[in-house]
Parts: C-alpha cells; structure tokens; sequence
C-alpha cells in the first residue's frame, strides 16, 4: 500500500521511471536549444505554445483542402488513437514479448479495427456516395449486402479469435479481446460520428472541434496564471480557475467563430449547403432576438440581431467546456491507472495524439445527438417526395388517411370554406 | 522492490509463477494494483478464483436419481430440465408475442446480471464504490435507448397519443445520451486512488457486457417482429444443435473437438449437423402453415393488442421446386413441394450448427479463463442461464443481418434515420412492414432452380456525372447559377466558376430542396435495389402485380415487379427506352411521371425523363446538379442499369 502512495504523488513525472515505457523527450533539437535557458515551467510553456500553434495552422490548411482531406485525417487519427491504446494494452500485459501472441493477435486486432470500420464506413458512403456505388458494380454489391459482409468479416475474426486461444495465457487473450472491443467502441464509433457530423455541414465540425480546442488553450492558461483551487484529485494540474475561465471564454469563442464563419469567412454552403435543416431554420439569415429582461441594463439594446446558430453554438460550446473535460479525466484516470504519463509521445510538450483528443471524443457524439435531437426534423417536402415514390394506390391510402385525419380535426372544412 | 519486479514482468513474462512465489514473502511492499496485476499475468494455475458453485440440484430428483451413476445422474437431470424448459418455452409462446418480449428482457437482465457477478468475483474482495448501482445504471441507459427505438418503431399510434410519451420519443436518442453521460461523469468522480484500475477493469468489464447482452437482446426482439418465425426457428435450431450435439457425442463421441471444451467431440458437432439441418426443415414446414407465427408482429392501436394476421408473403406460400438431378435419381421425384422459407432454414439451420457452436468455445474458453465451472447455477445440471444461450447471441445477429441483406431488401429502418423519420410521422400503422415482409422471395425457383441465377437490377436514380468531381463536393452547392454548366458538369472551371458566384449564398431555398431531393433519392433508391431472382414471373409477359399491398403506407416496390424482363413483355421491346411504356414495369413505382422524356442526359447518360417528383439528385446531393422540379428535366434512371439486366 505505501507504494501506492509513492507513485500516486502530485507529480507526474516519478511515473516515468516506473511505467512500462517510459516517454523519451521527443522535443526537436531547435527547440530545445532555443529553450534552453528558461526554466522547465516556461520551458514546457513554450514548446506545447510554439507546438499548439503549429498543429492549428495545420488544421487550418486541412479545413481549406476540403472535406475528403478532413475525413482521411479523421481516419488517421482513429487510427493512431486505436494504435496508442492498443500498444498501452500490450505494455501493460507485457505481451509483447510473446512470439506468437503478437503477430496473431496483432493481425486479428488490426483485423477486427478494419471490420469495424468497413461496416461504420460502409453505411457512410452508401449514403453519401450513392451515385459512385450504383455505378461501380463491385461497390454495390458491397454496399448491398454489406451487413452481411461485414458481419461474415467479423465472424471470421471471431472464430479466428476463439482458435487462437492457448491454454496458459486463457485470461491474457480474453482481456486483450476486451480491451480491443472496449478500444474500437471509443474510436471507431467516434470518428465515424466526427464524419457524420462533417457531413451535416462543415459548421458542425468546425465549431464543436475548435470549442473544444479553444477551451483546452483557455483552461491551460487560465489555469497557467491564475490557477490556485485545484479541481479534481484526478489531475492535479486541473484547477477551478481555468475550468471556469475557459467555460466563459469557450462560450465568447463559439458565439465569434460561428457569427464569423456564417459571415464572411467561408462560404455559406460550404458551411451549411449540405443540410436542409439549416436553410429550414433560416440559419444564414440574421434574425432580431429580443433578449432577456435582465440582459437590458447591459446591453442596452433590446434586440440583438444574430444567426440563430450562435444560440445553437452556446449548446455547443458549454457542453464542450463543462462535460467535455470529463472526457480528459476519464482519459487522465485511465492513464493513472495504467501509471503511464502520456498515451504515446507523438507530439512534443503535448504526449500522444490521444492525449489531444480525449475531450473530443464525447464531444461528437453529442453533437450528433444534438443534430439528431433538436435540429433535424422532418421535413413536409420531403414528406412529399416520399409520397410519390409510392404506389398508386397507396398513394390514395395515404391521401384518405390524410383527409380523414384533417376533416377530423376541422382543418379541411375550413380550408374549403376560405 | 516492487518496481524491480515489474520491470522484471517486463522482460521476463514467461516466469511469473516463479515470480509469483518470489512475491510472496515481500507482501508488505506489494501494492494493490501490483497484486492486481500479478492476478492477470498469473495464467493458468490451478487455483480457483472463484468459487465453484454449489448443487442446487433439488432434492426430489435427487432422490429419485440417487441409484445411478454420476454420469446417468447428469444426463437423467439435464434431460428432466431441458425438457421442463423446452415446454416452458411453449407456454410462452402460446401466450404471445408481448411475453416473449418480456422473456427476453428478462433473460437478458439475468445473463448481465451473470457475467457481472463473475467480474465481481474474479476480483473479490475489493468494494468499489457506487460500482454496482453504476453498472445497473449502464443497463438501464443503453436499454433505454435500443428499446426507445423499438418502441418508437413499432408501437408508433400508441406513442403519438400520449403527450409525454411523444415528448419521450421525439428526443430519445438526447435523453438516452445524457443519461448514459451522467452515468460516465459518476463513474469519472467515483475514481478513487487506491483503484484507479480495478475500476476501469470492471468499466470495461460493463460495457463488453452490455455489448454483447443489449445489443443482441435488442436484435433478438427485432427478429421477433419480423414475424415469430424468424425468432423460433434459428432459436429452436441451436437448442435442437445443442442436445443433437450432446445425444450423439453422448451415445457415439469418440474424438474430442477442441481443446476448449474437451468433452465436445466430432461426433456430436456433425451428428447435430446433420440432425439440425433435418429439424430445421420439418419445423419450419409445420411452422409456415400458421399465419401466427408467419405474419410480422404488429401492434394494433385499436384493439391494444399485438396482431399477427396478414397474407402470408410468397416467402410462405407452398411453392413447386425441381429436385436437382444428382438428387433425382436417389428420390426419385422430379418436383417437390415446400415452402420458400424452407430453402432459407438450411441457411439458417447450418449457421446454428457449425458457427453457433463457437460461441459456446468462446464461453467455455472465458469459463477457463476465470476458473469457473458455469456463468452461475440457475438451472441444475445445466449451469447458468448464459450457459444456455452463449450459442444463441451469435445467432441473433446472424439472423438479423441474414434478414436486412437477402430477405427484407429495403426495410424502412435501413434507409437511415433521415428518411425514417420521415415515414414515422406519416404511416398509419407499420403497413411498410407488412408489404416489405411480402417480398421475401429470395430462391423462388420453379423451372431452373438448383443452378440459382440471381439477376441484379443495377438501378440508379440519381445523376451520376459529378463522380469525378466528388471531391469537391460543397463546392457544387450553386444550382442556380450554373444550371447547365452543373447538368454538364463535366469540367472542373465549370464548378469553380458556379460556386464563386455570389448568388448562391441566396439559394437557400433551392438548396434545401435539393437536400430533400437527395434524402428522398436516397429513400427511393433504397427501395429499388434488390437482389432479383431468377423469378418464374419474369419469363411471364409484365402482368399486374400480385403483391398488391391493401393496406397503403409506404411500401417499397415488389421485387417481383423489378424482376420483369423487357425482352418478354409484349408490349415492349428490348432496349432501355422502352421500359417507360411497359404499363407495370418496375419504373412506373419509382418514377409516376415516366412519359416525356425529352433531353438525353448530358454527360453521355442516356436517361429517361421524369416529372418533378423525379428530380435527380446527385451523388447524395452534394453536388448539386440537382435539378429543380419541373416537367422534362432529365434523370439517369434505372433504364440504363435495367438493361443490364438482359
């Protein structure tokens, strides 16, 4: 129990010596001859700076180059988050060092990552890409059975899986087949809702993905100057003082990032062209809101003249700064547990790419469930197109049904009468 | 000293045992994640984890069992209790749909409740806080949200009556995300220091659970709706597969199977083979007589009740089949006489016996793996319920999956939730299903069956020549403008000039029509893509359909009706052009207006002409060539890929 005690101290670098890899320095020789004379404080203050602006511009230079470049990106670092966890799991077992387990049981994850993904995938581009896989006959037979298809490809990794099963590491191989399943739920599933969203409208992408970035940058110097109160046992690095300061930044930046992105910066429908529901709910037009009572005093105005998506984006933003860190805890908890510093040491000053998207992950889903829930409604055009794709006579099925319906309720008397 | 050791665990796995023994006497230095660890790495030792559970074997058996042999013992038990539950089984069918539901509800609870109570186990004597209310909270959430949408689906008149019920569907999947996040911010505060990953073990340990459990109870309930059919006999094949299995390695096993489970053995894997092939076919003869268990379950708002009456689809209609020639001359019969669904319980019946068995290996090998001897002891001599339905979870989903892609072609749940959406604020009652479940006709063979030739109607009903520019896709939101330049479409400058113009940032409207075009295109296209038998209506002329659905609502077109041949029909001939004028050809479903065709499709597309209805979309909408109702606008229809059919 007093080992527990030792390695469980406030800071986190006396994991190093003890995780089972300990993180090499992997900071540029630049930098670090640049930095040298500064203390370690300012020291790491400057490279995850100099490194956060760096990887901003280069999100940057991904959102010009269009959705395709965005969704490989997306597929990159499900990719790598899959590969960070995993290799945490294989540390943590120490099973790297048994021949046979790895190469089988690589493959098979590797396996299981690309059936997953052929199935979330599948059904995106079936969607999306209509017209491409009606033309090529090979896709539309894998997009036509490809349920079946991928469940067959799953099937085979199942089975393989039970084969592969060896009478001394029983228990090794049912909690690496745990940890994949539990791994590919948190990223496949993500990353698939991350370009689902993308495809709603690029604005839904954007904006939760930058809230959230911007209240990690917030918290971090909020935290960094005027942290006292720390928040939560988990990370100690955490403090009260950035969690708020990044909430009420965080809100300021999606209110300005939506209100400029619907402006002037990008184009309208490469923003919003690719819903419906956002010319539905006049998104691009700025609409007078009369605000609250309260809010008068202060504004003076009694109307505030606003896209209605910068209401939408304080849903956004506030769920990106008050439960989106409860992602980064789960993820600081988890590396906790497996006494590992960072995921993997991909960025400088910054740890792994996991370690950059542990907030992002729930983020996702909301906003998927946000569109789903509170945006997307049906539609009467829609309702209408549907309609007559139907047969004749249940076309009439419908209209006497319809009639019906509103004779009941005493709408079609009084349309007649009018 | 414990960091020594673990480094040593690092380079050294193979010795664990030894350093087991070793740690042993420094007990004081070792942590409780470290003894945690070392439980892991242990393997296989001979030491049980976990209890083994007692005999709950109730006394009058045992009584009445006490003058035979352990081995007789067991197999005069478990036979007494398979059959208690087989007929237990059949009490509940008889009693209806709805306590079939609830049977798998609960079934589902218990087998989570038994592979949570075995992670409890594995790592005794540690209290984890809230852990156990967490866990069950986890159950509730993910339930909540895969039964919502069940209900939702299937009870639609029921729920729009009710106000907070309405409220309950109309932001379900909202709901059921804040709840489960509520659950995961508990468990995130509920971390405690000294069992960080004792407690991310058993979160795990949660979610692989409810994976398996939810989700495939969830797929079983779904099956059920399909009509109880499909519930019974893939059901019904695996128990058949289990004791087939078990009578025959019982009676005859001679060579053991698999190292997992040393007392399975060849003979009962092929013996239960060959037996649940057999099973399989009978019951589902005597089963497809039965409008009961044939029709789709569906929940009447009117008489509160759920109804099985319907037309029995073609799936169930007894139908003519020419034996194929090897088998002719060992029966003797040119033709036989069964139903279609018959030729689908093989599929069905070989699935149960050779890959359902690997999720009783997986079991077992798990059993193995935390030392116990059964999930838990429910049922005498038979373990605990998971025991019993570990070969039944793969089965679900195949049965699920095996549905969606051969039988159902388009089910309104598989257009995606836009369109779903859609149909649920409309149809009367679930009059989709019902016409859907009526074209189950996969090997409707007569003349020629055994060489089956499945045809493809390649349909597309969307514009197809922007794939080149796919990637460009928000670029091309600019109808208005560009109009013909976007019909052509051909030229990349064409796109970039469109799409900088400024008046697009006014077609809000026109977008938001094309949107809707694509979602319905989509919805459309859905429907026509089917697998299309070699159907013997397709050597008839392009008769009336058959399948005339009475009850309306939204059905997708019959297969029967795409499976028409243009070289056959007498009022057309061949060529693609003539599909418009065959008065039932499978088009006029999709495309009502199908008669000026005036403008070829640019872009080298022949296309047929559609009215407004038929606006094309492209690519899923993206690029917007979409052009905007109105009489004569061309549609790359089906027409090309329908020829493709000859």
């Amino acid at each position: 129990m007093d080992g527990e005690t030792a390695s469980d101290s406030e800071s986190k670098s006396e994991f190093g010596g003890s995780s089972p890899v300990p993180t090499s320095d992997d900071t540029p020789e630049v930098l670090n001859r640049a930095l040298s004379n500064l203390s370690s404080r300012w020291k790491n203050w400057w490279v995850r700076g100099i490194l956060t602006l760096a990887m901003i511009t280069f999100f940057f230079i991904i959102i010009y180059l269009g959705p395709m470049v965005l969704m490989t990106i997306v597929m990159c670092v499900q990719i790598k988050c899959f590969h960070e966890i995993i290799t945490i799991g294989y540390n943590v077992y120490h099973s790297y060092d048994l021949p046979w387990f790895r190469t089988l049981s690589w493959h098979l994850q590797l396996y299981f990552l690309l059936c997953v993904n052929y199935f979330f995938y599948g059904e995106t581009v079936t969607d999306y890409f209509f017209t491409l896989v009606q033309r090529e006959e090979p896709l539309r037979i894998l997009s036509k059975y490809h349920r079946f298809i991928s469940f067959a490809l799953y099937l085979t990794g199942f089975c393989m899986f039970v084969l592969s099963l060896v009478k001394k590491h029983y228990r090794l191989q049912f909690y690496m087949f745990g940890w994949t399943h539990v791994t590919l739920l948190i990223v496949v599933t993500q990353s698939h809702l991350i370009i689902h969203n993308l495809f709603e409208g690029m604005i839904w992408f954007i904006v939760p993905i930058s809230c959230v970035i911007c209240n990690d940058i917030m918290a971090y110097m909020f935290g960094f100057f005027f942290g006292r109160t720390p928040l939560i046992k988990l990370s100690p690095k955490k403090t009260w003082e950035g969690f708020i300061g990044g909430f009420f930044s965080t809100v300021l930046f999606g209110l300005l990032v939506s209100g400029v992105l619907l402006k002037n910066v990008l184009r309208l429908e490469y923003l919003s062209g690719v819903s419906p529901f956002l010319a539905a709910l006049n998104f691009c037009q700025v609409l007078n809101f009369s605000g609250p009572e309260g809010a008068l005093c202060v504004f003076v105005q009694r109307t505030v003249r606003m896209y209605p998506f910068q209401i939408h984006s304080i849903a956004l933003s506030t769920f990106a700064s008050l439960i989106g860190p409860f992602g980064g805890f789960f993820a600081s908890g988890f590396k906790r547990a497996f006494k590992i510093k960072d995921f993997a040491n991909t960025i400088p000053g910054h740890g792994g790419i996991m370690d950059r998207f542990d907030c992002q992950y729930l983020m996702a889903t909301f906003v998927n469930v946000y569109i789903a829930s509170f945006i997307r409604g049906p539609n009467p055009s829609k309702l209408i197109q549907q309609f007559l794709t139907l047969r004749p006579e249940q076309q009439l099925h419908i209209f006497n049904t319809l009639k019906a319906h509103l004779v009941d309720r005493g709408v079609l008397a009084s349309l007649e009468d009018a | 000293m414990s960091a020594r050791r673990r480094r040593r665990a690092a380079t050294e796995p193979e010795e664990e045992e030894e350093e087991e023994e070793e740690g042993a006497g420094s007990d004081k230095e070792v942590d409780l994640e470290e003894r945690l660890h070392e439980l892991d790495l242990r393997g296989d030792s001979d030491i049980p984890d976990v209890p083994p559970p007692t005999d709950s074997t109730p006394e009058i058996l045992k009584k009445a069992l006490s003058g035979l042999s352990a081995r007789w013992k067991n197999w005069w038990i478990r036979g007494i209790l398979s059959l208690a539950m087989i007929s237990g089984f059949f009490l509940i069918i008889y009693l209806g749909s709805f306590m079939l539901m609830l049977l798998v509800l609960s079934i589902q609870v218990k087998c989570y409740h038994e592979i949570i109570t075995i992670g409890y186990r594995v790592y005794h004597s540690y209290d984890l806080p809230w852990f156990r209310s967490l866990s069950w909270y986890f159950l509730l959430c993910v339930n909540y949200f895969f039964y919502g949408e069940t209900v939702a689906d299937y009870f639609a008149t029921f729920v729009q009556r009710r106000e907070q019920l309405q409220f309950l569907i109309r932001y379900h999947r909202f709901i059921s995300f804040a709840l489960y996040l509520t659950g995961f911010c508990m468990f995130v505060l509920s971390l405690v220091k000294k069992h960080y990953r004792l407690q991310f073990y058993m979160f795990a340990w949660t979610h692989v659970t409810l994976l398996i459990t939810v989700t495939q109870s969830h797929l079983v309930i779904q099956n059920l709706f399909e009509g109880m059919i499909w519930f019974l006999v893939p059901i019904s094949s695996v128990i058949c597969n289990d004791i087939t299995a078990y009578i025959f390695g019982f009676f005859f096993g001679r060579t053991p199977l698999i190292k997992l489970s040393p007392k399975k053995t060849w003979e009962g894997f092929i013996g239960g083979f060959f037996s649940t092939v057999v099973f399989g076919f009978i019951f589902s003869y005597f089963l497809a007589q039965h409008q009961y268990f044939v029709c789709p379950v569906e929940y009447n708002s009117e008489t509160n009740r759920f109804v099985t009456e319907c037309e029995p689809s073609e799936l169930f209609q007894m139908k003519k089949y020419s034996v194929p020639p090897l088998l002719q001359a060992v029966l003797g019969w040119e033709t036989v006489n069964m139903y279609p669904f018959q030729l689908h319980s093989f599929a069905l019946s070989t699935f149960a016996s050779l890959i359902g068995p690997f999720g009783g290996f997986f079991a077992s090998g798990f059993k193995r793996a935390f030392k116990i001897k059964d999930f838990a002891d429910t049922i005498p001599g038979h373990g605990g319920i998971m025991d019993r339905f570990d070969c039944q979870y793969l089965m679900a989903t195949f049965v699920h999956v095996y549905i969606t892609s051969f039988i159902r072609g388009a089910h309104l749940s598989t257009l995606g939730s836009h369109c779903q959406q859609v149909w649920r604020g409309w149809r009367p009652f679930r009059a989709g299903r019902r016409c859907c479940s009526g074209l189950n006709s996969m090997f409707p063979v007569i003349h020629r069956p055994w060489p089956m030739r499945k045809r493809t109607v390649k349909t597309s009903l969307t514009r197809s020549s922007h794939v080149r520019h796919w990637k460009r896709m928000p670029h091309l939101q600019c109808p208005q403008t560009c109009g013909k330049n976007a019909a052509n479409a051909r030229s990349p400058k064409g796109h970039l000039k469109c799409t900088v113009t400024k008046r697009c940032f006014k077609g809000k409207r026109i977008r938001a029509q094309q949107e809707q075009e694509r979602l319905s295109a989509n919805c459309r296209a859905h429907l026509v893509t089917w697998l299309v038998p070699w159907t013997p209506r397709m050597s008839q002329p392009c008769s009336q359909p058959e399948h005339h659905s009475s009850e309306g609502g939204p059905v997708a077109p019959d297969p029967q009706e795409l499976a028409f041949l243009p070289g056959k029909c007498p009022s057309c001939q061949e060529g693609r052009q003539e599909l418009a004028c065959c008065p039932h050809s499978p088009l006029e479903t999709v495309m009502p207006q199908c008669s000026s065709r005036d403008s070829p499709c640019s872009g080298g597309h022949s296309g047929l002409c559609a009215g407004p209805s038929m606006a094309p979309t492209t690519h899923g909408s993206r690029s917007s060539t979409v052009l905007l109702p109105g009489p004569g606008r061309c549609l790359e229809t089906a027409a090309l890929s329908l020829s493709s059919v000859l």
